[in-house]
């Protein structure tokens, strides 16, 4: 029985939303924008973390940038043949490269063009999973020529510096030295780990970094792991090898890296998101108990006619959760079309957060009962006679 | 039927303790139709919001059937109250926003009564109180006398062992007067609906076989404090 009168005080109050006053809407509203502006964060945040983790996936999550960190003398000490004997003999270790970080300014007929310049061993095209629109890539003959392969930025901003689009064999002029271009790349996303814009460079074969007038001192080394879950392994092999004292960053650490920023931003979304559910709260219990003080005669009749103190609680609680509901859910609409359209314009690929519907659901719930409990509990002790009373 | 044995009702006031009502007996057998006068301030309305358990005696039992009510939680009172008491209020009491026959369905709501037994019982009491046409009309669209009609009709629907009713005729005029009195007397000798009215009207008051008279908190004169009742009483 007691539940056919919960069941009929819900579909009672379900039915009085109709006659829904002017400050209840706006109760409504208050609620709405709070879980909106909490959705639409929970979707970009989502989606924020997804983009990240896609670019991660391109490059792969098997990649490790070892860079001097405070090893004496950088890496002068390493070269080419000893990286690639070290990787050879771990199983952990797939690919090796070594790179020198060099200025590079194009000369063209017209302008000159500032480019990165990078000084790259036989893998390093692989490990970056870049690719050739035309032409080749490096190979173990050539030794110290000056050949350069150009980026694809680059190759557009030479072509249309000069009479003609850059060709395969093409001599164009960095520095003062004068070298041959035997590859053009396609563009590729910019590398994270490495921090590499392959796009705005110009490679030379690392033999060949005299030819840009430096030194043969490797500034940097790419590794590709033969499974992300090598990475410990192959970390400790790397500090036995080149020394403790090298800063090793792997994709894991940059993604456990991007984990915490969206735990901190998850942080900051749940204090903003407590701060609209309080004042959208506070609203809800303004509202109901102004409809308390309003219905006290409609309260002591329904107590005159049988109403349980738990009947008059359930009902003012109902009706603080049915307002409460329909705010989230237009919230939840609201906040996922913000977010929709945030990711429009960002280029993102939109993906709805799975937490959205749970998170609006709890709040809608929390509020409703929170806010809604204390005019409920002052509805269900007022005094019947003195209820009755009152006009 | 009804019987409360020496009822006191003090309140706390800014001026000390007034004493409303004090020490006050009365038993009612079933079937009785009783009206209740006396000057304001007698205690005769809050005579009747102890008898509908609406309010606690400060000292006194009240039994209102089979049930002995000084000792019941106030979920049970409200419980006892929906089964055995019907109200009916000057100012009648109608829920706006409902039509008729929600209104008059209310009570049995709070009883776990279904949706369509409900509405089954609503449309044969608004058929004994000649309002079986306007069930989907709201309370604004209805004269004093129907919505006070719609309210008896509210308090009759859960079929209550005893009717109180709060001067039900000071809100209309002589004639709907009458006819609200005529319904009343019809239920009471038709059906023995028990009836406790509080009422101003000497008219009104002359049409009830018994009459109490109230005054200062007691009961001052009652017609029927014969001895076959007092015996009843014991």
């Amino acid at each position: 029985m007691a539940d056919s009168i919960f069941l009929e005080i819900l579909r009672e109050s379900a039915g009085n939303i109709r006659s829904m006053k002017a400050r209840s809407v706006m109760a409504l509203i208050g609620i709405a924008i709070g879980t909106a502006a909490v959705i639409a964060m929970l979707h970009v945040g989502y989606n924020a973390r997804l983009t990240a983790l896609q670019q991660f996936e391109k490059m792969g999550t098997d990649l490790a940038n070892v860079l001097p960190g405070t090893r004496q003398n950088g890496f002068t000490d390493l070269t080419e043949a000893r990286l690639n004997e070290f990787a050879l003999s771990h199983a952990s270790i797939t690919e090796i490269a070594a790179a020198i970080r060099i200025n590079a300014e194009i000369t063209t007929l017209r302008t000159k063009i500032s480019a990165v310049g990078f000084a790259v061993s036989d893998r390093f095209l692989s490990i970056l999973r870049a690719h050739l629109d035309n032409g080749r890539v490096f190979s173990p003959l050539d030794q110290d020529a000056p050949y350069v392969i150009i980026g694809s930025k680059v190759a557009m901003k030479i072509s249309a510096g000069s009479t003609s689009p850059i060709a395969l064999g093409d001599q164009i002029q960095i520095g003062d030295k004068i070298l041959t271009t035997i590859g053009v790349l396609k563009p590729s996303p910019a590398n994270l780990i490495f921090r590499i814009d392959l796009d705005n460079a110009v490679l030379v074969p690392i033999k060949g970094a005299r030819h840009l007038g430096v030194t043969q001192e490797i500034s940097a080394i790419l590794v590709r792991f033969s499974g992300a879950e090598d990475s410990a392994e192959a970390t400790k092999l790397i500090y036995q090898e080149i020394g403790s004292e090298v800063s090793i960053q792997t994709a894991q650490q940059l993604i456990a890296g991007v984990e915490e920023q969206m735990r901190i931003y998850s942080s900051l979304l749940l204090a903003i998101g407590s701060v609209s559910l309080v004042v959208g709260g506070v609203g809800i219990m303004n509202v109901m108990l102004m409809n308390v003080v309003e219905r006290r005669q409609e309260i002591g009749l329904r107590q005159a006619l049988g109403a349980r103190r738990k009947d008059i609680r359930n009902m003012f609680l109902i009706e603080a959760l049915i307002v409460s509901g329909i705010g989230s859910a237009v919230g939840i609409v609201i906040g996922f079309l913000a977010a929709w359209a945030f990711a429009q314009m960002s280029g993102w690929q939109f993906t709805p957060s799975p937490f959205a519907l749970p998170l609006g659901a709890f709040m809608a719930a929390t509020v409703g009962l929170f806010f809604g409990s204390f005019p409920a509990m002052r509805a269900s002790k007022l005094d019947p006679v003195a209820a009755l009373r009152s006009i | 039927m009804l019987t409360l044995s020496n009822i006191s009702k003090h309140y706390q006031s800014r001026n000390g303790i007034t004493c409303v009502l004090n020490n006050v007996n009365l038993h009612l057998a079933e079937g009785e139709l009783c009206a209740l006068t006396g000057a304001s301030g007698s205690g005769k309305t809050t005579l009747l919001n102890l008898t509908g358990l609406l309010d606690k005696p400060t000292k006194g039992s009240i039994r209102i059937g089979n049930f002995e009510t000084t000792k019941l939680s106030t979920d049970e009172i409200a419980t006892v109250r929906n089964r055995c008491v019907g109200f009916v209020f000057q100012s009648f009491h109608l829920l706006p926003h409902f039509t008729t026959m929600q209104n008059v369905c209310l009570p049995l709501m709070y009883r776990g009564v279904s949706l369509s037994e409900r509405r089954e019982l609503a449309q044969s009491a608004l058929a004994q109180v000649g309002l079986g046409e306007l069930e989907t009309r709201y309370p604004d669209e209805l004269s004093g006398g129907q919505r006070q009609r719609v309210a008896i009709a509210r308090a009759l629907v859960s079929k209550p062992s005893i009717l109180l009713a709060d001067e039900p005729t000071g809100n209309l005029d002589s004639r709907c007067a009458d006819e609200i009195m005529s319904l009343f007397t019809r239920f009471n000798e038709r059906d023995g609906l028990t009836v406790l009215m509080v009422t101003h009207d000497q008219t009104i008051a002359a049409r009830c076989p018994r009459r109490i008279v109230m005054r200062d908190g007691g009961i001052t004169d009652d017609n029927f404090s014969s001895p076959h009742v007092l015996k009843t009483v014991r």
